[in-house]
């Protein structure tokens, strides 16, 4: 629950809003925000292995993207 | 009832559907800047083009081959956005092949226009040639495209994710697979000598028209069948979004304690 609510603010950071749905985001921006807001979010709570960590994320989101016009 | 009509009875509601999935198409997609969906709606509405000149007789081959051609890559297009957007893919390839089939397809086309080649390309062996390509055309496409969102599919259909969404790939998945096959009927049609003409046709006809309601039913669900997929399922209350920053920080550093 809090790492989904880490993700929502990292959104939020990047300038979306903290309700997130699937429809409203899009695969280049969920990178984005991930690489650069989710890392820092990390990082400033100094969690371990966190490019590991974005990577792995990364690597979900990339092979699933088609949730993201499937859910529009 | 004659050919003609009851191809009116079946392509005309089906077309009119296509044609409302593409425009929505077209129109959502830009509105969520989704390229893979503009792409599929253009494709959809240069098909209805294509049912249209092809019915009335209008255009030549040339003119109906290229805009089949163009819905082909239409179709690339949303299988690279859709699904392998920073992702290793085939699409050079794929297009290539597209593209050296509509070359091999039209170049017929236009020895029929200069008179060259007339006996051999209306032969017997001729028109197999045609048709084998074009089976293959479609396969090639579609095939890809199928591929690509089974794939999606496996990669998705164990995650927390609402089963209408699933359901919506998994149609794209048969829409697409039945694509693949569009010509077969033709080619059968002629190896058996016309003999099974009418038959042919009809089956055909109901190809054609279960693809386009499928393709509609994909991206136009209707409310009562997105309810009907996810039966059972539990949309989760979304409690992480009314945490504060502070307690999601806490909760993230102090673990298990803070619970």
């Amino acid at each position: 629950m809090a790492c989904k609510g880490l993700i929502r603010i990292a959104f939020n950071d990047n300038g979306f809003e903290r309700k997130l749905n699937y429809d409203q985001l899009n695969y280049s921006d969920t990178v984005f925000v991930l690489k650069n807001g989710l890392k820092k979010r990390l990082e400033s709570i100094h969690i371990e292995y966190v490019d590991e960590t974005i990577d792995s994320l990364i690597d979900i989101i990339t092979k699933s993207q088609s949730i993201f016009t499937m859910s529009r | 009832m004659n050919q003609e009509f009851i191809q009116y009875i079946i392509l005309g509601p089906s077309s009119i559907l296509s044609l409302i999935a593409g425009i929505v198409l077209i129109l959502k997609g830009r509105r969520k800047l989704d390229k893979g969906m503009v792409s599929l709606g253009i494709s959809y509405v240069l098909m209805i083009c294509f049912f249209i000149l092809w019915d009335v007789n209008f255009a030549s081959f040339i003119i109906n081959y290229t805009i089949i051609y163009i819905v082909y890559m239409g179709a690339n297009f949303f299988t690279k956005y859709t699904f392998y957007e920073k992702r290793k893919n085939k699409f050079i390839l794929i297009s290539t092949l597209t593209t050296l089939n509509y070359i091999i397809l039209i170049i017929p086309k236009f020895f029929i226009l200069f008179n060259l080649y007339v006996d051999f390309i209306l032969s017997y062996n001729g028109k197999i040639l045609d048709n084998v390509f074009s089976i293959t055309w479609a396969v090639i496409v579609f095939g890809w495209m199928s591929y690509a969102s089974l794939n999606s599919y496996n990669q998705i259909k164990n995650k927390k994710i609402q089963p209408w969404v699933k359901k919506r790939l998994l149609i794209v998945t048969y829409s697409a697979f039945f694509e693949m096959f569009i010509s077969v009927p033709d080619l059968i049609d002629i190896l058996t000598g016309r003999i099974f003409h009418d038959y042919v046709f009809y089956i055909q006809m109901i190809m054609i028209a279960t693809i386009m309601i499928l393709q509609f039913l994909a991206w136009i669900m209707p409310k009562w069948l997105k309810k009907l997929f996810n039966h059972g399922y539990i949309i989760e209350k979304e409690i992480d979004e009314k945490l504060s920053e502070d307690e999601i920080i806490k909760q993230l550093t102090e673990g298990e304690k803070y619970k």
